[in-house]
């Protein structure tokens, strides 16, 4: 006997446009004001917004992108924060001290809607990489500089079509997802791909890869997904699962390792087990296709547990709490 | 002269004394005694110690003397001795040593025909059993090669004899009839030896080994016919032996003849020689065992030019007048005309021929489709051994005969027929046609069928010798060692489960996780038909389609709708490719011939016979109309339960106490079903409800107008011209609604009608529509009750029943003449029910 479907833990409501891009953080809205986790949202109408998870309202909105879309939102070193706009720019957020500023603006000369991949630290500093106008080209900055490093160009750029995803695995190892459906794995200190396979037959629309057991899952615009490893030097893949319905706009890894979500095109968020890919759960709760997910860190206020957001082209942020130990 | 002549007197008077002596003396010394004195007289006794009577010089001359005039008279006296006495004053060595000799050392053919007589004449005695012991020992002897080598010393010229050949068939008639007079005298004593099987065996390594030697003596120079081993075998083939014969032989011979021109000489001549009446026999068996045409050639040299019943059998009658389902049977025979240059001219001189049959309209109408698959596949593998110069020395008469052959194969109601009729056009202008210029090129569906049609094309090619061994294998006797590996092979493959951690993740339900779809899928039987004529929304179109089977049996103004939701229905094409595009709307279809039946089927037989239809939306009318009265006339009642069953996820909260309870009953459930004691294991549902045949009150309206105007014709539609596919159809439809019509008043009405129809059509030319005429007639048979049958329909059955007669005795088509046979039965079974009640009143 199965459980029924499960059901939202519960929704925010109020967002402007809808959310291109989530993350979990901790940070204080006011100077004196306690520390507590959020969610940071990043919305088509040009505005950060950060969510009180108790009250569910938003705390506080950043307005940096000229009413251009955000595309993307990360937290680096805790209480800082980058967002990427459609305005070709990435902004970096200066929270320190309950300040909310732009530090600094790197610009991307991108038009897609390709999200950054920050690096983890090295020495001190991130490395960001950007996509460019340049057909499957990605471009590599100093994040705290914000001067260029270098460009990564396949041989033969043509074949690959347009950069469609990014995801650092090591301080050095980038992984891209093509067009074409390629996904290679680049070293960024000899600027060369170690290795690369054709994964999917129609573009990557998103990766994401879990640097602990060196495995990777991405979705793409037909029905296919495939968790995949990557060893020293060769991707190669472990299974592939088929979808009832084709498109996936996002796709997560807790950071337990035990589950991933996809989110598609079909309004819903379907679970995987991350060991061996089999199907867990079909989260259909909204009512447009799905846009964005995030996994929290384990959050002390929900016992320890970590949630789910999922952000739908319905204007809803629906948080799950999921398969917690 | 006179020491010859005193030789004569000499033997006479020795054999009288001493067949005197058997007859009298009951003293055993004494007729050992002059046993052993006449035996000096048999062949290759060199031991002249025992010679005490007749001068050494004198010894060839009585041995021929004693041969020609006493031999045979005198075996038959020692078997008329044979006798309980006999027995026991002779001890076993005795036997051997004094009487057994003369037959088994004597002239071989001589003492195997004396013995045949007197084994048959025989009734269960000590004499038979003698014989039979006799015989066997002459089989294990191996003496048959002696008779058959003795033969092949006749002098060229002498074998035409007529005395010799009357005295060959004589004898090998009793070789031949050996086993089957054995079991007609023996019946349960048979002994293993006389057996068919191990008989014919044993008599093949015989006529191997003769051949042997003939080869060996041949190479000497010796001059030897042969010509008793070819009746032999012709007549051990004509007995039903091939299989037996060839098995033995045709391995070796395949072998010997591979690389020696002697041998092959040797065997060409064998098989000339044999008679013409037993050739066909031998001719097929050759044909179905040679694992390769090129061993054919080795064995059959140039005969097929020099025999003109070969020539007959291999190129007319085992092409043209039978079938076998092995390729190899074709292979072996094109492969063996192609072989030389002077038999080459045969090949394309059969392929005409056969080309000719092909396209002949009537010979595609007419023969059944394994004739005619077997007839294209000849002409596939034909054209395969044609080179370049032949194909372009013909290539117009085989394009034209194509050609012609097309249009009757295209217009063939049988798909099959279509398909080969086809591919053998494709296979043939792209092969003929090699300047490619226009190959016919269709459209149909690649099957595993198709490719090995396909591969017919290209000469198959000569086996390895491991092959060889394979197919042909030498000793038949060693055969069940290999046997035994196969069963190691299934051995356990353990899948390995490895213990993880995803197993404490237990899924949801995932029911809901369906194909989404991007238009709103109508809820209303309107909504649905403006929907279906949609030109520019496939999505809707779709969707449509897919829930107007539902919403028109639930929908309660379906009637207002109807006759314009059938002309729709009837009229939308597959525009959007569709999956299952035709299966829904013919779903739809009768869905709405089972809500509205006599509005529904006013529609569609009223439309069927319209004008403006084509063929393909008159027979979905067909279908319609046919399944809706099945289901009309035992609606199922399974299925809606079911779906309230179901269980439907209404809550979105996991309510624990549902669960539970769910648990509750299962367990209760388990633990009656533990404590219940079952006797029977059958299956436990409730008997099926009786449910009222809804079709009665509709019979009529669906019958008749449909039957009404068959002989109508339009431009668009003649159904006793060239529509007779649908004419089959309709037969077909109307039988389906008289079975689904039974225990309807009105049935009997529709009965006479159908049967009158029949009566009108009942020597169609085509196979489909007897076919449909006969499915008709076994409906209703098995519809309507045997008593209206012989009351009301009496002389038409009586018609029926020769009709029937007449097409299983003469109806090429196979499936005709079974359902011929089917309706006979019924209709004697319904006749003779009829005539027992009868006579019970």
């Amino acid at each position: 006997m199965t459980q029924p479907s499960p059901s939202p833990l519960f929704v925010l409501r109020g967002l402007n446009g809808f959310s291109h891009s989530m993350t979990f953080m901790n940070n204080n809205t006011a100077k004196d004001e306690p520390y507590q986790d959020m969610l940071v949202t990043g919305s088509s109408t040009g505005e950060v917004q950060l969510w009180n998870l108790k009250t569910r309202r938003v705390a506080q909105t950043l307005q940096g992108h000229d009413k251009e879309a955000v595309i993307w939102v990360k937290v680096y070193q805790e209480k800082n924060l980058i967002s990427q706009g459609r305005d070709n720019n990435v902004c970096v957020w200066d929270f320190r001290e309950g300040r909310q500023e732009v530090c600094n603006k790197i610009p991307v000369t991108s038009v897609s809607f390709c999200k950054c991949a920050l690096s983890s630290e090295d020495n001190g500093s991130h490395i960001l990489a950007t996509p460019t106008c340049e057909l499957a080209t990605v471009r590599l900055f100093h994040l705290q500089t914000g001067e260029p490093i270098s460009n990564l160009v396949p041989t033969k750029p043509e074949s690959y079509g347009m950069v469609m995803c990014m995801k650092w695995i090591s301080n050095h190892q980038l992984i891209v997802g093509y067009e074409d459906g390629t996904v290679a794995l680049w070293d960024t200190k000899k600027q060369e791909i170690v290795s690369k396979l054709k994964m999917h037959s129609e573009p990557v629309m998103c990766i994401d890869f879990s640097t602990s057991t060196m495995r990777g899952v991405s979705g793409s615009v037909d029905n296919s997904l495939k968790l995949w490893h990557v060893d020293s030097s060769e991707i190669s893949v472990i299974k592939e699962h088929e979808l009832t319905n084709a498109g996936l706009s996002d796709i997560k890894i807790r950071q337990d390792n035990k589950i991933f979500a996809t989110g598609g095109w079909d309004n819903r968020v379907r679970l995987f087990s991350f060991q061996k890919c089999k199907p867990l759960a079909v989260l259909d709760y909204h009512t447009e296709s799905i846009l964005s997910l995030a996994f929290s860190y384990p959050l002390a206020e929900f016992d320890h547990g970590q949630l789910l957001a999922v952000g739908g082209k319905d204007s809803l942020i629906s948080i799950w709490s999921l398969y917690q130990s | 002269m006179a020491t010859c002549h005193s030789g004569k007197i000499l033997v006479r008077t020795e054999v009288r004394d001493v067949t005197n002596t058997l007859n009298t003396s009951t003293d055993v010394a004494d007729i050992k005694q002059k046993l052993q004195h006449l035996a000096i007289l048999l062949p290759n006794q060199e031991d002249k110690s025992r010679n005490t009577w007749i001068d050494e010089v004198l010894l060839p001359s009585a041995r021929e003397e004693f041969k020609n005039e006493h031999y045979v008279h005198f075996l038959r006296v020692l078997i008329n001795n044979f006798s309980l006495e006999w027995s026991q004053i002779l001890t076993k060595d005795d036997w051997s040593c004094y009487v057994d000799v003369f037959f088994l050392e004597g002239w071989p053919l001589d003492a195997f025909v004396c013995l045949c007589h007197a084994f048959t004449q025989s009734k269960p005695s000590f004499k038979q059993d003698k014989c039979v012991y006799l015989l066997t020992e002459f089989i294990n002897r191996h003496k048959f090669e002696d008779i058959i080598w003795q033969q092949c010393f006749v002098p060229k010229g002498h074998a035409e004899d007529v005395k010799r050949q009357t005295e060959w068939e004589g004898a090998v008639t009793l070789m031949i009839s050996l086993p089957d007079r054995a079991a007609n005298t023996l019946k349960k004593r048979l002994r293993h030896e006389l057996f068919p099987h191990p008989y014919f065996t044993s008599l093949s390594r015989d006529i191997l080994c003769v051949l042997t030697r003939v080869q060996h003596n041949l190479q000497d120079g010796m001059s030897l016919s042969i010509a008793f081993l070819s009746l032999l075998i012709g007549r051990i083939c004509q007995n039903g032996q091939t299989d037996t014969l060839l098995d033995t032989m045709l391995p070796s011979l395949v072998d010997l003849s591979e690389d020696s021109l002697l041998w092959q000489k040797i065997c060409e001549q064998m098989f000339l020689n044999v008679p013409d009446r037993c050739l066909e026999k031998l001719v097929i068996g050759l044909l179905k065992k040679t694992p390769w045409y090129g061993f054919l050639g080795n064995l059959l040299g140039d005969s097929v030019i020099e025999s003109n019943t070969l020539q007959t059998l291999l190129v007319k009658k085992l092409l043209l007048f039978r079938n076998y389902p092995e390729d190899l049977f074709l292979q072996n025979i094109f492969g063996y005309l192609a072989g030389s240059e002077k038999r080459r001219h045969l090949l394309s001189k059969t392929l005409k021929t056969l080309l000719e049959t092909w396209s002949d309209g009537s010979s595609v109408k007419h023969t059944s489709y394994d004739q005619h698959l077997y007839i294209s596949k000849a002409i596939v593998i034909a054209i395969g051994h044609h080179n370049k110069m032949e194909i372009t020395a013909n290539k117009d008469v085989y394009l034209n005969l194509l050609m012609d052959g097309m249009k009757h194969h295209l217009q063939s109601p049988i798909p099959n027929m279509r398909h080969l009729g086809i591919m053998v056009a494709e296979i043939l202008t792209k092969h003929v046609d090699d300047t490619g210029s226009h190959p016919l090129k269709f459209e149909y569906e690649d099957g595993v069928d198709t490719a090995a049609f396909k591969s017919l094309l290209h000469p198959p090619k000569r086996p390895s010798k491991e092959e060889t061994q394979r197919l042909l294998p030498k000793q038949p006797d060693v055969i069940k060692t290999s046997e035994k590996k196969n069963t190691e092979a299934s051995s356990e493959i353990k899948v390995e489960e490895e213990l993880d951690s995803d197993d404490d993740l237990e899924p949801y339900d995932m029911s809901c996780d369906t194909p989404v779809r991007s238009v709103q899928t109508p809820v209303y039987i309107r909504d649905c038909m403006k929907g279906l004529m949609s030109h520019d929304k496939p999505d809707l179109f779709e969707a449509s389609l897919e829930v107007v089977a539902n919403l028109v049996s639930i929908a309660p103004d379906f009637h207002e709708v109807c006759v314009e939701y059938m002309r729709i229905m009837l009229h939308i094409e597959d525009r959007f490719s569709t999956t299952d595009f035709s299966r829904l709307r013919h779903s739809a279809m009768v869905a709405a011939a089972v809500r509205a039946p006599k509005l529904t089927s006013g529609v569609l037989t009223k439309e069927f016979y319209d004008r403006n239809y084509n063929i393909k939306q008159r027979l979905d009318m067909l279908e319609v109309l046919a399944e809706a009265s099945q289901q009309l006339s035992k609606p199922d009642t399974g299925v809606h339960k079911t779906n309230v069953d179901q269980h439907i996820p209404v809550s979105r909260n996991v309510d624990k106490s549902l669960a539970t309870t769910e648990h509750w009953k299962d367990i209760v459930q388990k633990r009656i079903d533990s404590k219940t004691r079952r006797f029977a294991t059958g299956s436990r549902k409730p008997a099926p409800e009786p449910k009222e045949n809804r079709f009665a009150e509709y019979a009529g309206c669906f019958f008749f107008p449909l039957i009404r105007q068959y002989d109508n014709s339009m431009n668009t539609m003649d159904m006793l011209g060239d529509d007779f596919l649908l004419l089959g159809r309709l037969l077909f439809t109307l039988g389906i609604i008289i079975s689904s019509a039974e225990n309807a008043p009105v049935l009997r009405q529709m009965a006479k009608s159908l049967l009158e129809l029949i009566w009108v059509l009942r020597y169609h030319t085509q196979p489909f529509v007897r076919r449909g005429l006969l499915f008709a007639l076994s409906m209703v048979l098995l519809t309507v009750p045997s008593f209206i049958l012989v009351d009301e329909m009496q002389d038409e059955l009586m018609e029926c029943r020769h009709w029937l007669q007449d097409i299983l005795c003469k109806d090429t088509d196979m499936e005709s003449c079974k359902l011929a046979a089917k309706a006979g039965d019924l209709l004697d079974y319904n006749m003779q029910k009829e005539i027992v009640h009868a006579s019970k009143r």
